[in-house]
């Protein structure tokens, strides 16, 4: 026997995923429905995911159980950012902000540079070597880097060979934007298989949707 | 109206109307189309299989509902292979969305494989601060993470008396919707050398790549696709892994696969089609204007 619960939550779920659908057809009373519940409920949901696990645990409970008052500086200037939206209080915000930008970039610059930047550069500038397949590979990075890195340099005008290694560029980028574009649509196909696998696996022998 | 005027006016709703029908008739009639591994996939698959039996990992789960489709069977399957394995699992998010799914995910395949929470896996739980909590990790877990998603002190859990940060750590699979990659990259994988692989969804696998080809990661599972190859792998290494039934551990991807071939070649086809008719249109207007 499926639990009453999980019985009504399914064909909720089942009926505002066809609410949703609709809007493939026009927009209509039922996706309206559909789209305000779910920001919503989604609304609800991140403001209660947030305050159980940042600001209870980490301001309250640290007050309360811990007695540590500290908390409360990051808790002031978090409220500062929330000023923005009184006019007349809003350049308090960007003390919060520069205390904000300023610690984290001078926290995680060095891990950039050091962990994404320099890897990726020295990846570009390896050694011809390992055959004729990642030789040719090796290359076609070193000129696709190199023209893409021409095709957004702006100071000089993009004619004759400059011109032309920036249209190369445009070449490399446009491959670039078709590979991602494929992932694109496998991605969106990917959503819609997922809804229709709930959908049918609902309705199907010993689903959650089943009265009988 | 002849054909090439009836394909380049066609109403968007009849291309809905193909797509359902192959989206539906696959998952109701299964095709079993063939699904090849890539190295890309095997790779960590590899790594995993590589770990000795015991050995802690960070899975970190680092998507929500929009992405349940392609990365939450991945979840599974790795979870899977993991507890087969016996290695110590400490899964945490970095998306506040995650924590439910992440859940399911967990409680399902411990308990299919009878594991404990605190002695054999720790989910963690979400935190908000991306770079801040991977930073923190490489610190201490317990000190990032006082209390596990069940609110229990982990402290005091037996699986943190001998791992203290992510150096302890033997591996690290994050499985993103986003740019959390690069952050597992950046502030844990690279600077304590603890090597990692991906799953991302299929938006942000292309970009990943540059990431794989550095050997920054040891490898890459994208979308889907992605997912159902390592569910093959599992499958083909571990027949005892449940298929199907109420807990569904692996297969869920694969199930979704001959459906994601059917619209891939409607589509392409679709688009060969659309271009030959508009080629075939304009050249009829360049006659016309000649004629005129």
């Amino acid at each position: 026997m499926i639990p009453i619960g999980e019985l009504i939550g399914t064909w909720i779920a089942v009926g505002l995923t066809l609410m949703m659908f609709s809007f493939i057809y026009r927009d209509n009373p039922a996706f309206k429905f559909g789209e305000h519940l779910y920001l919503g409920i989604s609304v609800g949901y991140y403001v209660n995911i947030q305050y159980w696990n940042v600001i209870y645990p980490l301001v309250i409970q640290a007050m309360k159980q811990q007695h540590n008052y500290w908390v409360l500086i990051p808790t002031v200037l978090g409220i500062f950012i929330l000023l923005r939206v009184v006019p007349s209080l809003g350049w308090l915000s960007r003390m919060a902000f520069a205390l904000y930008i300023g610690g984290f970039a001078g926290y995680s610059i060095p891990y950039i540079v050091h962990s994404l930047l320099l890897p990726q550069l020295s990846q570009t500038l390896q050694p011809y070597s390992g055959g004729f397949g990642p030789v040719v590979n090796q290359v076609i990075i070193l000129v696709a880097v190199f023209s893409t890195l021409v095709y957004f340099f702006f100071s000089l005008e993009h004619r004759k060979t400059v011109g032309a290694i920036s249209r190369l560029g445009i070449v490399f980028i446009m491959v670039s934007f078709g590979a991602s574009f494929g992932y694109t649509v496998m991605g969106r196909i990917s959503l819609l298989i997922g809804r229709f696998q709930f959908i049918l696996e609902s309705f199907a022998e010993g689903g959650r949707a089943r009265f009988w | 109206m002849d054909f090439v005027t009836l394909i380049l006016n066609l109403d968007r709703k009849i291309i809905f109307a193909f797509v359902a029908v192959l989206v539906a008739w696959p998952l109701i009639w299964p095709l079993a189309l063939p699904i090849e591994t890539t190295p890309e996939v095997r790779s960590i698959f590899a790594a995993i299989e590589a770990l000795p039996n015991g050995s802690d990992i960070i899975i970190a789960a680092d998507y929500d509902p929009s992405s349940k489709p392609e990365l939450q069977p991945f979840t599974y399957s790795l979870l899977a292979h993991c507890f087969e394995k016996d290695l110590k699992v400490h899964l945490l998010t970095l998306w506040p969305g995650g924590p439910a799914l992440i859940q399911q995910a967990i409680e399902d395949v411990a308990a299919q494989y009878n594991k404990t929470s605190g002695t054999d896996y720790c989910f963690l739980g979400y935190k908000p601060g991306n770079a801040a909590v991977v930073g923190g990790l490489t610190n201490s877990i317990t000190g990032t993470y006082p209390t596990d998603f069940y609110n229990k002190q982990t402290a005091t859990m037996p699986l943190y008396q001998r791992v203290q940060s992510v150096k302890d750590v033997k591996y690290i699979v994050d499985i993103a919707a986003g740019a959390t990659v690069e952050v597992w990259i950046a502030f844990a994988s690279a600077p304590e050398k603890v090597p990692m692989s991906a799953a991302c969804t299929a938006v942000s696998a292309a970009g990943y790549y540059a990431y794989y080809t550095a050997g920054q990661l040891d490898g890459i599972s994208g979308g889907m696709k992605g997912s159902a190859e390592y569910d093959v792998l599992l499958m083909n290494n571990y027949p005892t892994v449940k298929v199907g039934g109420a807990t569904r551990i692996a297969g869920n991807a694969v199930k979704g696969m001959d459906a994601q071939s059917a619209v891939h070649l409607f589509i392409v086809l679709s688009i060969i089609l659309a271009n030959i008719c508009y080629f075939i249109a304009n050249k009829r207007q360049r006659d016309e204007r000649r004629g005129a």
